[in-house]
């Protein structure tokens, strides 16, 4: 039962770290150019 | 004691490591609608009595008084972290009656402060309308107090109430919801007066500004779409949303979010809450409040979902036709924010899904401590992008032209009732060098005194939101008028004085109104019309077709504001008259004893 639990928590665990992890570390914000600042809105 | 001393700890742990690039150093974090200022001077619209739509009233009015004590940079940094520590002890203490154990408070804690809306919230720059998020946990509390105790539970509504609504009208709002759906008994009337006399009251604060401004019109054309949330990933709008994601300004989402995988997993930490919050409505003490936090959600996943693509539009249309005769309905544009209550019931479900892990723990099967484990992390390990300010929040600092300018603009032995107009009459957010490019909404109506007018048009993908200031068009049109002088001539005529030109504006002569030149530093330029001219009209009149009745309302806006204030005062009174340190605390008030509907 060990084995079956430790195995499902570190695939999840590996999966998140490794999918989420990298994206993270690879995306900066996406930029607006100034032309379109005014297109940065919000309330 | 021990286990607040924990609770605490996880809070303040979170908040130092989301929050962690502004608290190390001097400087303010100045990005999208985040904007604070060494100095705020006070004018009337912080308290919504300029017949301005409030937008950030009283809040604005709060940190004007309290720049004036400290530092802008203070303010900031002390709004921020207490919100955060506050609304994580909230969440604790929200889940403590449904958690078994204090890991299972940590998950809940980290879960409902480091999630999707949050993030989102943040580099939104919304930082008011995430203190009223943070508030929730207390407003939930408030209300199953005020469930099972009429009489002693309206205290801490009120406070809670008044909290919220100061911090955004939006929040006010779900503050009310949260407390109506959580905090009254049904068949009781007198449980449905309380609520929402306390909901009417603590909210006049905005609604009676929004009531009287008389300077405004709101537009709701198409708004709904255009701010309507968004999938972020290929997995669909939907599962955004149930991982409380989902945002229309595509621009600030996290790099993860856009992956189906992470988000399909946060999916599953959502399912493993609600399969708590099931247990919790099997065999737990209190079911009806189970029911209630589900109904809750339910109600916030249907606001969030019901301008986006999921209701192929009718959702959408139905809100603007509904805006068209209602304009207060324009509230419910960026539906995603409306979420928020869904993170209590997911707090809480988390709570009770840990909670049951932790009974599965024997020989022979010690390995569900990982699950316990995993469930607390997981929420950061889904998102790590929150960690130390998304990575690229830097601390920023005004150069000195700022303050100059502000200096000129606020002399006393000036004219006074002079308005500023200030250039690129384009938007109202702006990329500072100073504050590496970032944009953020334009800080000189904040820093300067007086009137200052910022074209706040909004343009998304392509659409333009009108201004909901006549003023704003009248300038609009004045910078239209050909010449310098021209130009100068009009804009004089709207009793504007100053020109503050920005960088990215053109400083050619011939692109800018004549004027002298007040300032002329390394990247502000301020321009002075000179007095307005005689016969002009005077500001307040431009706003409106007829003479403005805003003036005859400023007093009813002040009761409103005083009724906000005296309800707040009395719920605090209440409080320490009576002691109620544990007006949430389980430990002196177990939920068995809470009563039903």
């Amino acid at each position: 039962m060990n084995m079956i639990i430790s195995a499902v928590v570190g695939v999840a665990l590996a999966t998140a770290a490794m999918v989420g992890g990298v994206k993270a570390a690879q995306g900066d914000q996406q930029k607006v150019s100034s032309e379109q600042l005014a297109q940065y809105s919000s309330e | 004691m021990r286990s607040t001393r924990l609770d605490l700890a996880v809070s303040g742990l979170v908040a130092f490591v989301v929050l962690g690039p502004l608290l190390v150093g001097p400087g303010y974090w100045l990005f999208g609608d985040m904007v604070f200022v060494p100095r705020q001077p006070w004018k009337d619209a912080w308290l919504g009595l300029d017949g301005s739509l409030p937008r950030a009233v009283p809040m604005d009015a709060i940190v004007s008084v309290l720049t004036h004590l400290v530092p802008g940079s203070w303010v900031q940094k002390t709004f921020l972290v207490t919100a955060f520590v506050l609304g994580g002890l909230g969440a604790a203490r929200l889940v403590r009656p449904y958690a078994g154990l204090a890991a299972a408070r940590a998950a809940a804690t980290v879960l409902y402060l480091w999630n999707p809306w949050v993030h989102e919230r943040l580099l939104l720059g919304q930082w008011a309308i995430l203190a009223g998020y943070l508030a929730l946990p207390w407003v939930a509390l408030a209300a199953r107090r005020l469930r099972r105790d009429l009489r002693a539970g309206w205290a801490p509504a009120a406070v809670a109430l008044a909290v919220s609504a100061v911090c955004s009208p939006s929040s006010g709002v779900m503050a009310v919801v949260v407390l109506v759906v959580l905090g009254v008994r049904w068949r009781d009337p007198r449980s449905w007066a309380v609520v929402v006399a306390l909901g009417v009251v603590a909210n006049l604060t905005w609604l009676l500004p929004s009531l009287t401004a008389d300077a405004a019109a709101v537009t709701t054309d198409g708004v709904f779409d255009l701010f309507a949330a968004r999938a972020e990933s290929a997995a669909g709008v939907l599962a955004s949303l149930l991982s409380l994601g989902g945002t229309w300004k595509t621009s600030i989402l996290a790099p993860e979010r856009t992956s189906a995988v992470v988000v399909l997993l946060s999916c599953l930490l959502a399912a493993a809450a609600l399969a708590g919050l099931r247990r919790a409505l099997r065999r737990g003490s209190d079911p009806s409040e189970v029911r209630r936090l589900l109904a809750l959600a339910g109600v916030a996943l249907v606001v969030a979902a019901l301008p986006t693509s999921l209701t192929g539009g009718a959702g959408a249309a139905l809100l603007e036709q509904v805006g068209d005769r209602v304009p207060a309905a324009a509230l419910l544009r960026d539906s995603q924010r409306f979420l928020a209550p869904a993170a209590l019931a997911l707090a809480v479900g988390l709570a009770a899904a840990v909670t049951w892990v932790r009974e599965q723990v024997a020989p022979g099967r010690e390995a569900w401590w990982a699950v316990v484990g995993l469930a607390v992390v997981a929420p950061v390990v889904l998102l790590p992008s929150l960690a130390w300010g998304g990575g690229e929040l830097a601390r920023s600092s005004y150069p000195r032209d700022w303050a100059a300018v502000a200096d000129l603009v606020g002399d006393p032995t000036g004219p006074g009732d002079a308005a500023t107009v200030v250039l690129p009459w384009q938007g109202s957010y702006r990329r500072f060098a100073f504050n590496d490019g970032r944009a953020v909404l334009d800080p000189a109506p904040r820093l300067l005194p007086g009137e200052v007018l910022v074209d706040d048009r909004t343009l998304v993908d392509g659409r333009e939101v009108p201004s909901e200031d006549p003023r704003v068009t009248a300038v609009t049109g004045a910078l239209a008028a050909g010449s310098p002088t021209e130009v100068s001539s009009a804009l004089r005529d709207l009793g504007v004085r100053w020109v503050l030109v920005e960088p990215g504006a053109d400083r050619a002569a011939a692109a800018l109104p004549a004027g002298g030149t007040a300032y002329d530093g390394d990247t502000l330029l301020l321009l002075d019309l000179a007095a307005p001219a005689t016969g002009s009209k005077d500001p307040a009149q431009v706003r409106t077709d007829g003479p403005s009745s805003h003036d005859d309302h400023a007093g009813l806006v002040i009761v409103g504001h005083g009724c906000v204030f005296v309800l707040l005062l009395c719920g605090l009174m209440r409080i320490l008259h009576s002691g109620v340190t544990t007006i949430t605390s389980s430990r002196r008030w177990p939920l068995k004893s809470l009563g039903g509907d």
